[in-house]
């Protein structure tokens, strides 16, 4: 997103600064800086082991960090009741409670608001009086990503959202991405690199312990994230 | 009164263990009778036994709640509470 055509807009920003973290004497994250601005589509590759995850989750607040700023329109968020009230997170693992069926939970989940336009989705419909734990794979993390992309919150983390899915599911995956992102910043990590490159308008490389702006897929090249 | 519900939701889902603990420790015996056995069974190791088996095998679980805005912590405490609440209304209950 070009932000200087959005001068008129008031846009919320999510910075992480100053963030460290080391297991023991291996250092993860090195003084990491981020900025996402809603409307962003923020993308970070990082091999394997990197810390993508665990920048994640220290920013919702779920891990400790060594040292850490996150603020969200200049405000420092420091406990993890304030992080959730501003950000979303989607974990690697499956996290809906399964014991209801995919219509109770849409209900539960949007306090009985907007659900009509919820339901009305090709993938979900044939589903909804199914119970959560009956769904595939695919099915089931189609239906958190939607439902995170649906909670008022400001900022989404997506954590290996196209992990597993077919094609189809990334595609739909993809868009529902892309039309959130018109009023929330998201920052997504995938290995499926190709789907981040074509949704993200922003990247990053988390390499040795230190982010690294990207321009795209000529920059993962050269700093051996990829083969030619 | 979302949040409420949200609460009561997670609630409902370490009832039934428990229950179930609370029912096979009054039913094994005591001598303070049935009930009182249940409300300290259910107010003691209850709790502690739903929570341990949620931690064990539906921690991610929590996730959705933190996305809810509820902290692990604050489900934890509502939890407690409302077992320690009625377990001590089943033991005044009976002791009356």
């Amino acid at each position: 997103m070009d932000h200087s055509s959005f001068s008129l807009i008031v846009l919320d920003v999510l910075e992480v600064d100053s963030l460290a973290k080391r297991y023991s004497e291996r250092v993860i994250l090195s003084d990491v800086y981020l900025k996402c601005f809603t409307g962003d589509i923020v993308g970070l590759f990082g091999r394997n082991g990197t810390g993508k995850s665990t920048l994640m989750k220290i920013v919702f607040g779920i891990e400790k960090a060594d040292n850490k700023f996150v603020r969200v329109n200049d405000k420092v968020l420091v406990s993890q009741s304030q992080l959730i009230q501003e950000i979303s997170y989607l974990s690697q693992d499956t996290f809906l409670p399964n014991n209801s069926t995919v219509l109770e939970l849409i209900r539960l989940t949007l306090n009985n608001q907007n659900v009509n336009s919820f339901v009305n989705d090709a993938i979900l419909s044939p589903f909804l009086n199914t119970k959560v734990n009956s769904l595939s794979g695919g099915e089931l993390r189609y239906l958190e990503i939607k439902v995170l992309l649906n909670l008022p919150s400001k900022f989404v983390l997506l954590d290996e959202p196209f992990n597993g899915l077919s094609p189809i599911i990334v595609k739909a995956v993809s868009e529902l991405i892309k039309s959130h992102s018109k009023s929330k910043g998201i920052i997504l990590t995938d290995h499926d690199y190709h789907s981040v490159l074509d949704i993200a308008n922003r990247f990053y490389l988390l390499s040795d312990g230190y982010l690294k702006s990207i321009s795209g897929r000529s920059d993962l090249v050269r700093l051996g994230y990829l083969n030619r | 009164m979302h949040k409420l519900k949200l609460f009561s939701v997670f609630y409902k889902s370490t009832l039934s263990l428990s229950i179930a603990f609370a029912t096979l420790v009054a039913a094994i015996g005591g001598r303070l009778g049935f009930i009182t056995v249940f409300g300290i069974a259910f107010m003691t190791g209850g709790w502690i036994l739903s929570l341990f088996y949620k931690e064990q095998t539906r921690k991610n679980e929590y996730f959705y709640y933190q996305n809810m805005g509820i902290t692990k912590t604050a489900l934890v405490i509502f939890c407690i509470l409302l077992n320690v609440l009625i377990g001590s209304f089943l033991i005044l209950f009976d002791r009356a």
